[in-house]
């Protein structure tokens, strides 16, 4: 696979925002809790993420010049962006693990960050829509693009708060399942529209997608099913009335049911995100001379 | 002095492709990159096939792509107004390679840069013509400002063909004379 490092690190940068994003929601509802395991994942996806980047780059050694010309281009931009918002998140963390004393700059620094990333979010989206592959030449990309970010950092924030995410969990699921539910809408349109379109080099595209079927439905049933298990154990929560020590056992079987189900549902959704993103690349046809 | 551009006549073209070989031969090319390539297209069919000959290399648009998406400055306009790269610039990241319409920029992996058809400009500035010009046995390519060679092949040039993308979205500095079935969108490219 080619674009193996730009699926790492699209992957990576985008569950990192997505965490940040909730995290600073939470750092409002919740200003005492430090919500140390996920912005240290944060940032150590993020890490990964712009490492993956320079793996992509035929000359990483020179990956400084690209800092050259900010707002030049889509690409430049987001070459910033990326730069700042990882290390932001990185300094977040840092600051959480090293002087947690310091809390007012580290509930400052968090938004900011979330901030960086949502922008980045439409960057990255505007980079493919503005080359000259027609597969990526849609506005769904960017509910793609957003609908990843926003699923995979909900439910990596659910599975790494723990606890302290407490009643914010309903509300996180139902922010995944909206955002997989517009990501559906939008990527149906732009298979019906790909199809519909003249263009030699969008054809090739969807014949490769086509070709990709297997994957794609593999990529959808993952994503919906891990969103749909994350509302199970509430609802099998509230059936649980009952008294003394049986009400103790049963909550903490069902607190166990509920944080084995949360893994599951993130490792689901985020495979399906993956899967999602290497179809995205693996169908990208340049339309040129005899492809127009 | 207008726009320099390229100026192509497909009426006349054989496809011998020695345009390609003299590219390929100056710029010291590997395998599989080819800063110019001729393609060949075939139309009708019995009773009436045709075919035709694409001869295509960067050109120089006023609109590049490449120069807008180019995240370093690498790509550039040079003062003569034709696309240049910095190969210093460069660091690889072949996003100019999904950009173009044309697919001149190429990804060279042995040295980690992108590479693309400069109009030859270092015989240029010792006032000689791009290697691939010269070379063409039909002389039916040629180098310069783009309102002299309208004047001189006019008056029925295009820019925009149906194997062509849409002209409007780079503005190409390039002129071509058509074979009238060139004009037909039912074409399917030949591998020679």
């Amino acid at each position: 696979m080619k674009e193996i490092a730009l699926v790492l690190f699209t992957i990576c940068i985008q569950a990192s925002i997505g965490i940040m994003v909730f995290a600073a929601v939470a750092k409002l509802l919740n200003k005492e809790s430090s919500f140390k395991s996920a912005i240290i994942t944060a940032a150590g996806l993020a890490i990964v993420g712009l490492l993956a980047s320079f793996m992509h780059l035929g000359r990483p050694l020179s990956a400084i010049n690209a800092l050259s010309q900010f707002g030049s281009s889509w690409l430049s931009l987001e070459i910033w962006f990326t730069s700042a918002f990882t290390g932001l998140t990185a300094l977040v963390a840092l600051l959480i693990y090293v002087k947690p004393s310091t809390k007012s700059a580290i509930n400052a620094l968090i938004p900011i960050a979330a901030v960086i990333g949502l922008a980045n979010v439409f960057v990255m989206a505007s980079i493919y829509n503005f080359t000259s592959v027609p597969a990526w030449q849609h506005s769904s990309i960017f509910m793609e693009f957003y609908a990843a970010a926003i699923s995979m950092g909900a439910v990596l924030f659910i599975v790494l708060s723990g606890k302290k995410v407490g009643n914010m969990r309903r509300t996180l699921a139902f922010t995944i399942g909206v955002a997989v539910i517009l990501q559906v809408v939008a990527m149906e349109l732009y298979y019906i529209q790909l199809g519909a379109n003249e263009s030699l080099a969008a054809q090739t595209s969807f014949t490769l997608l086509n070709n990709m079927s297997t994957a794609m439905a593999l990529k959808w049933l993952l994503i919906l099913f891990g969103s749909g298990l994350l509302f199970l154990p509430t609802m099998k929560a509230k059936t649980n009335v009952l008294v003394g020590q049986a009400a103790t056992e049963v909550a903490a079987t069902t607190e166990e049911t509920l944080s084995t189900t949360t893994y599951i549902a993130a490792a689901l959704i985020i495979i399906g995100q993956i899967i999602g993103r290497y179809i995205f690349y693996a169908i990208s046809i340049t339309g040129t001379i005899g492809l127009s | 002095m207008g726009k320099l551009g390229f100026y192509f006549d497909m009426e006349a073209c054989i496809g011998c492709r020695t345009c390609q070989m003299a590219c390929k031969d100056k710029n010291n090319s590997d395998i599989n990159v080819l800063f110019r390539r001729v393609k060949s297209f075939e139309t009708g069919v019995y009773p009436k096939p045709d075919a035709y000959n694409y001869s295509g290399s960067c050109n120089h648009c006023s609109e590049a792509k490449c120069v807008q998406g180019c995240p370093t400055g690498a790509m550039h306009y040079a003062e003569d107004g034709t696309v240049q790269q910095n190969k210093d610039k460069c660091i690889g990241c072949q996003y100019c390679v999904w950009n173009c319409p044309y697919g001149a920029p190429q990804y060279i992996e042995k040295s980690g840069v992108v590479g693309k058809c400069d109009s030859c400009k270092d015989l240029r500035d010792n006032g000689e013509n791009p290697a691939c010009v010269n070379a063409c046995i039909m002389r039916i390519l040629h180098f310069g400002d783009l309102d002299e060679l309208k004047q001189k092949y006019g008056p029925n040039l295009v820019n925009e063909l149906p194997i062509l993308p849409i002209a409007s979205v780079t503005q190409p500095s390039l002129v071509v004379k058509p074979k009238s079935c060139s004009s037909d969108r039912n074409y399917r490219e030949k591998e020679v």
